[in-house]
């Protein structure tokens, strides 16, 4: 037996009606994922809270499925399914698609890693190599995140190897967020941390069940006073920020409390 | 003293049965209806269609003149629940053993207004809150009161008496230290019980002694819609369910234990307890709205004390085509914040709740008249408040969305 009688045994016979099965396959899975996708958008809108989250996470785990079963439907009517077969086609297509597309089937694979060890989830407020957003989506490839500038930035999962990913949430609605006080340091210390905590204890942002701590540290600028809370919508966590440091700054003024500031030091001119 | 827990033959005369929060449990309704009502729910927001309601309402049907209204299901007169505290604070107040005990108020439930009258019947010392342009500033003038208040003072509604604004924090804190500290002497302290929760949450509050009416479930409004159907209404009357005719309530002033149990009896009324928390004012507010009479029964034909409806049959709506107020259709922030402080604060003026927000005057307006067109918060009196139809959902949408509420689950 010849070489390329060899090859040609391990296909099977691909009549018209073998193609327009698999063609069949292929729209149908195409077409389940695109419905899938939309019914959870549309679904995700209609929920809150956090089953607005299991909605949107279970996007792509749905997807994994659909194109695995889609795999396992074309394979066996395009190859004759012996052991041999599929170890001789699976390993010929492997060794080419891995010189070829190195580093895309590096992404496709750390993309089906993120399935199960899931590092970040649709909802999940991230940070890699300096760019923070909230995650829109994840695709096979790469996932989508949104920044507070309203960017869309893509992001290959390939980087999950080798790169740190800041995960600010987790998967969960608890999201810390910090505001910062610079105090002069002749003031009274225990009725700055007071203020600042009914400042945080009253903002409509708070998240309630949350702890909130309201913690010093001096430096040289005066002593620094940082409030730590959760809002109870991670995505609010800008406008929580900005309704603690201004009704912070107005309760610490009222109470004659002096902001810390460096004082600019006219250049003398040289004579 | 501990507080009494003997039951007392005079106290079984009252509709309120005052508890310990230990003891509370909400009632809960039937599997299928529950189903049904988060399903159509769903189906409503998703569709933004007519809903079923519409399908099922019996159109023959129409709502009861108000003559008629005020007459089988008239307002709740809390006065009349003023002294079903005794059983329970008479014990304690003649020889208190701890500083304070607290009653807990679910907004709508008239706790509040119980413990009012309840006072003002023994004569106690009754402490008014501060007004709201004086929560905002430290002054301990407020504390006078409570000066010469032997034997003991009644603080009916601690959530007028604070603020969730940066400076609205220190007249409750004052109040908590001295209260503690045994400064104020013994003293019965009213609160809402979400104000409470935030008190538990943000202060570290805790109270010895806690107490709230029971729930009421199925049976408990049954007797409560008959005595107040039946109060002025002395002629046989069967109220009914309109679409399948089984048995809401029935008879006369007493329930005729024999003659009901041949008919099928509705199970609307352990829906409306499990759909209302319970809480008495929501389930009267639901059950006046539900009431209906056939046209020419509905029509008044006598005004006087003797008039009578056309046939002796009120048509109940099933459960299920109830109306209930619904969500904004676009909910923001705002939105929740609002209703959020208003049930925190019971009630807020316009002025003092802008206060309570982050954002800008124009946008806040435009949420509050929202929130009012759809029916879950009304003005009445200078003041803003959560409607009692309104509670059961703003109370779900809130605690879904994460906000602290309650503590009675």
């Amino acid at each position: 037996m010849s070489q390329t009688e060899k090859v040609s045994n391990v296909f099977s016979q691909l009549n018209e009606v073998t193609v327009t099965q698999i063609l069949f396959i292929l729209v149908a899975a195409i077409g389940l994922i695109i419905v899938s996708q939309k019914f959870f958008q549309w679904l995700s809108e209609k929920l809150s809270g956090r089953y607005k989250l299991y909605a949107l996470a279970s996007v792509p785990v749905l997807r994994m499925l659909i194109i695995l079963l889609a795999v396992i439907m074309i394979i066996p009517r395009v190859v004759e399914p012996t052991f041999e077969n599929l170890v001789a086609v699976l390993g010929a297509v492997g060794l080419a698609l891995g010189f070829a597309f190195k580093d895309y089937i590096s992404s496709l694979i750390a993309g089906v890693v993120t399935l199960y060890e899931i590092p970040y989830r649709v909802g999940d407020w991230i940070e890699v190599d300096g760019t923070y957003g909230e995650v829109r989506s994840i695709n096979m490839r790469t996932l989508e995140i949104v920044t507070p500038d309203d960017t869309v930035v893509v992001i290959p999962h390939i980087k999950l190897w080798d790169r740190m990913f800041f995960n600010a949430n987790d998967g969960s609605r608890n999201l810390q967020c910090a505001a910062d006080f610079y105090l002069h340091p002749g003031h009274d210390g225990n009725r700055a941390k007071n203020i600042l905590m009914d400042v945080a204890l009253t903002s409509p942002f708070l998240k309630l069940e949350n702890p909130v701590k309201v913690v010093a540290k001096e430096k040289i600028q005066g002593t620094v006073y940082r409030i730590r809370a959760y809002p109870v919508y991670p995505a609010d966590q800008f406008e929580f920020i900005t309704d603690l440091t201004l009704r912070g700054k107005s309760a610490l003024l009222a109470a004659g409390i002096e902001f810390a500031y460096i004082p600019i030091q006219p250049i003398e001119k040289k004579a | 003293m501990p507080l009494s827990s003997a039951p007392d033959e005079s106290a079984r005369a009252f509709t309120m049965e005052w508890i310990s929060i230990k003891d509370f449990t909400l009632p809960a309704g039937t599997i299928q209806t529950t189903f049904k009502t988060r399903f159509l729910s769903f189906l409503k927001s998703a569709r933004d269609a007519k809903s079923m309601d519409d399908a099922l309402k019996p159109e023959s049907l129409e709502s009861l003149p108000p003559y008629l209204l005020e007459r089988l299901a008239p307002a709740p007169n809390w006065k009349d629940e003023a002294l079903s505290l005794d059983e329970k604070l008479l014990p304690w107040c003649e020889s208190p053993g701890n500083n304070f005990v607290l009653i807990l108020n679910m907004p709508c439930s008239g706790n509040a207004e119980v413990l009012h009258f309840w006072a003002s019947e023994h004569g106690y010392r009754i402490i008014d809150p501060p007004k709201a342009n004086e929560l905002l500033k430290p002054d301990d003038k407020w504390f006078a009161q409570f000066e010469n208040s032997n034997p003991l003072w009644v603080l009916p509604a601690l959530e007028q008496c604070w603020l969730r604004h940066e400076a609205g924090l220190w007249l409750v804190r004052q109040f908590f230290r001295r209260l503690l500290s045994g400064q104020l002497g013994p003293g019965i302290l009213g609160c809402s019980s979400w104000a409470w929760a935030f008190f538990r949450h943000a202060l570290g509050v805790s109270a010895p002694i806690s107490l709230t009416v029971r729930p009421f479930d199925a049976q408990k409004l049954e007797s409560w819609f008959r005595a107040l159907a039946f109060e002025k209404y002395r002629r046989q009357i069967y109220f009914r369910q309109a679409d399948n005719g089984s048995l809401v309530l029935s008879g006369g002033a007493k329930k005729d234990e024999t003659a009901d149990q041949k008919q099928e009896q509705s199970p609307f009324l352990k829906d409306l307890a499990a759909f209302c928390y319970g809480i008495p004012g929501v389930a009267a507010a639901y059950w006046r709205a539900s009431l209906q009479a056939e046209p020419d029964a509905a029509r008044p034909e006598k005004t006087g004390e003797d008039a009578a409806p056309g046939q002796s049959t009120i048509w109940v709506k099933p459960w299920i085509s109830v109306e209930r107020p619904g969500l904004p259709k676009v909910m923001k922030r705002h939105h929740a914040f609002i209703l959020h402080n208003l049930l925190l604060h019971n009630a807020l003026d316009m002025d003092t709740l802008s206060k309570l927000l982050p954002k800008s005057h124009h946008l806040f307006d435009q949420c509050l008249y929202d929130l009012s067109d759809n029916g879950l918060v009304a003005f009445s009196e200078d003041q803003w408040q959560v409607t009692p139809k309104g509670y059961p959902v703003v109370r779900g949408f809130l605690k879904t969305e994460g906000f602290l509420s309650d503590d009675f689950r």
